[in-house]
């Protein structure tokens, strides 16, 4: 235990000092509205914790998931799909990196007008931003496994069925829990944008109107409510790996 | 009848220009072991992957018992040059592996492959975990599944090539052993000549390029290290050797 606390002993550090110059600089520049003190923001974040954490933090969340799972959902089918059928690689895989060059901030105010100020314009966002990284590293890692361990196994008799169980499924995990992490603050990313854009609830809406009040503090607060959530659910997810994934792919 | 028969077999693979191997023909009697040399690249490991059906667009005849084994997978047991683990599945569990294409019960597959690991003198290794393992030990442990893979024809392509030169030796002991115990007809690839005569009672020395003849040579003779000392096994060594380098002079690759 003690030797996990100094390991993370030098990112502590870093961490404590940008805290004190940004305060060091926000003192000097004093002007709240447009760089708050850290110690501005964490009183703000207390101050308006009932709307903040009773309201827009489960709209939020609950874009993000729902965006999440939708793109792990599709993500897997797709991947599954162009690992067992070579035309169907052909045809989707070169679409798909494309489509990963499209800029999805871009064109999100199309969603708003088109699906309106409810949630489901800011899943579209969400899902558009995270769906293309996770296919593409779900389906590297299904292709990864060796041709080699393919081949013993059909000397063995075995399925294809039961070879994409036995070998590409589990060589798959990591890249699998890798594009989950990855994708995770890009899906908060993609919701509070879409919020942003236009909604009724949600921390981008909130951080927009604080803006609207020239509030600063007001601003930020959520924004570190989003980043706290996100490293929150990436530790959850890597509590999980480790439950799943105790080997470490060989170089 | 011979438990393995090339009639006329020819192959090249797809994606290559070139014959690989043209019109061969040779026997396996049940109990033989059988070592396969020939130059690097003239297809040994080809050859194998014409007997485990990995590759099917030859011609001729590839018979087991007098039947032809077209995409029939599963009476071959084959080792790799790698031990090819799976690094996710403990020792025992990657043993299991051939059982779990059987579709032996779950209740049999455990005793099974405690007794495959316990004849490559790995018990209580069960729950360790493949790169927990030295590279002999992990050798043994494919050598363990292979055992599970059924059938009586063993094909395994240079098994111990990875090896350090220690390790080999003791585990080219260690194979004589087992194969005396076990019964089983062995085709080993090596490109190892001292390992071929040691190990096999045959020896196929592919030839020509591509290859177009198998020499048989019997050196069921020698048995034991001690044999390869034998002025008779240096002679044979020395042949063998001329033979490497008299061959398609000439066209010699890099
Ligand atoms: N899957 C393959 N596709 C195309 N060519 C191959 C394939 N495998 C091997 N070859 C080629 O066939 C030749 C023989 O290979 P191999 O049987 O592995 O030789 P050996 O085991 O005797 O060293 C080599 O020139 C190699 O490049
Ligand atoms: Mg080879």
């Amino acid at each position: 235990m003690k030797k996990k606390i100094f390991g993370h002993l030098p990112a502590w550090i870093t961490g404590i000092s940008l805290l004190l110059l940004w305060q060091l600089i926000a003192v000097i520049i004093d002007a709240a509205y447009i760089l708050p003190l850290p110690t501005q923001i964490a009183v703000r974040i207390w101050e308006l914790r009932d709307p903040l954490f009773t309201v827009h933090t489960p709209a939020t969340m609950s874009v993000t998931l729902i965006g999440l799972l939708i793109s792990i959902v599709l993500g897997v089918l797709l991947a599954v799909v162009m690992d067992r059928y070579e035309f169907a690689e052909r045809a989707l895989y070169p679409v798909i990196v494309t489509t990963q060059t499209v800029p999805v901030t871009a064109i999100a105010p199309l969603f708003v007008l088109w699906l309106g100020y409810g949630i489901w314009s800011k899943v579209l966002v969400s899902v558009l931003i995270t769906f293309f990284p996770i296919t593409i590293s779900i389906h590297d890692g299904l292709k990864s496994s060796k041709r080699e361990n393919e081949e013993l196994m059909k000397t063995f008799g075995m399925s294809s069925l039961a070879i994409f169980f036995k070998l590409k499924l589990p060589n798959a995990l990591p890249s699998f829990f890798s594009a989950i992490k990855m994708a995770i603050p890009l899906s908060i990313i993609g919701a509070a944008m879409g919020e942003w854009l236009g909604a009724q609830s949600g921390l981008g809406y909130f951080s927009k109107r604080m803006m609207t009040q020239l509030d600063g503090a007001g601003v930020f607060a959520p924004v570190v409510v989003l980043a706290v959530c996100a490293m929150l659910v990436v530790a959850v997810i890597s509590a999980i790996e480790r439950k799943f994934v105790k080997w470490r792919k060989e170089i | 009848m011979s438990l393995l028969e090339f009639k006329n077999v020819s192959f090249k693979y797809i994606t290559d220009d070139y014959v690989l191997l043209e019109n061969i023909s040779f026997e396996v009697e049940k109990n033989d072991f059988i070592t396969v040399i020939g130059k690097s690249g003239c297809g040994k490991s080809t050859l194998l992957r014409l007997i485990t059906c990995l590759e099917t667009d030859y011609s001729g005849e590839i018979t087991l018992c007098g039947n032809p084994v077209k995409n029939t997978h599963g009476y071959a047991a084959f080792m790799p040059q790698k031990d090819l683990l799976l690094p996710w599945r403990t020792i025992i569990k990657n043993v299991m592996l051939p059982l779990e294409a059987q579709k032996v019960p779950k209740s049999q597959r455990t005793e099974l492959a405690k007794d495959a690991l316990a004849r490559v003198g790995l018990s209580g290794m069960e729950n360790k975990y493949p790169s927990e393992l030295s590279g002999g030990m992990r050798q043994r442990v494919s050598f363990a599944r292979t055992l599970l893979a059924g059938g009586e024809l063993m094909l395994l392509d240079e098994p111990f090539s990875a090896l350090d030169s220690l390790t080999r030796i003791a585990m080219q002991d260690w194979l004589l052993q087992q194969v005396k115990q076990l019964s089983k007809t062995v085709m080993l690839v090596t490109h190892d000549i001292d390992e071929a005569m040691l190990l096999g009672n045959k020896i196929f020395l592919l030839t020509g390029r591509p290859v177009s003849e198998v020499k048989i040579i019997d050196v069921s003779h020698i048995k034991t290290r001690k044999d390869l000392y034998s002025d008779e096994a240096a002679e044979l060594k020395n042949k063998l050797v001329s033979r490497f380098l008299t061959d398609d002079s000439g066209k010699e690759q890099s």
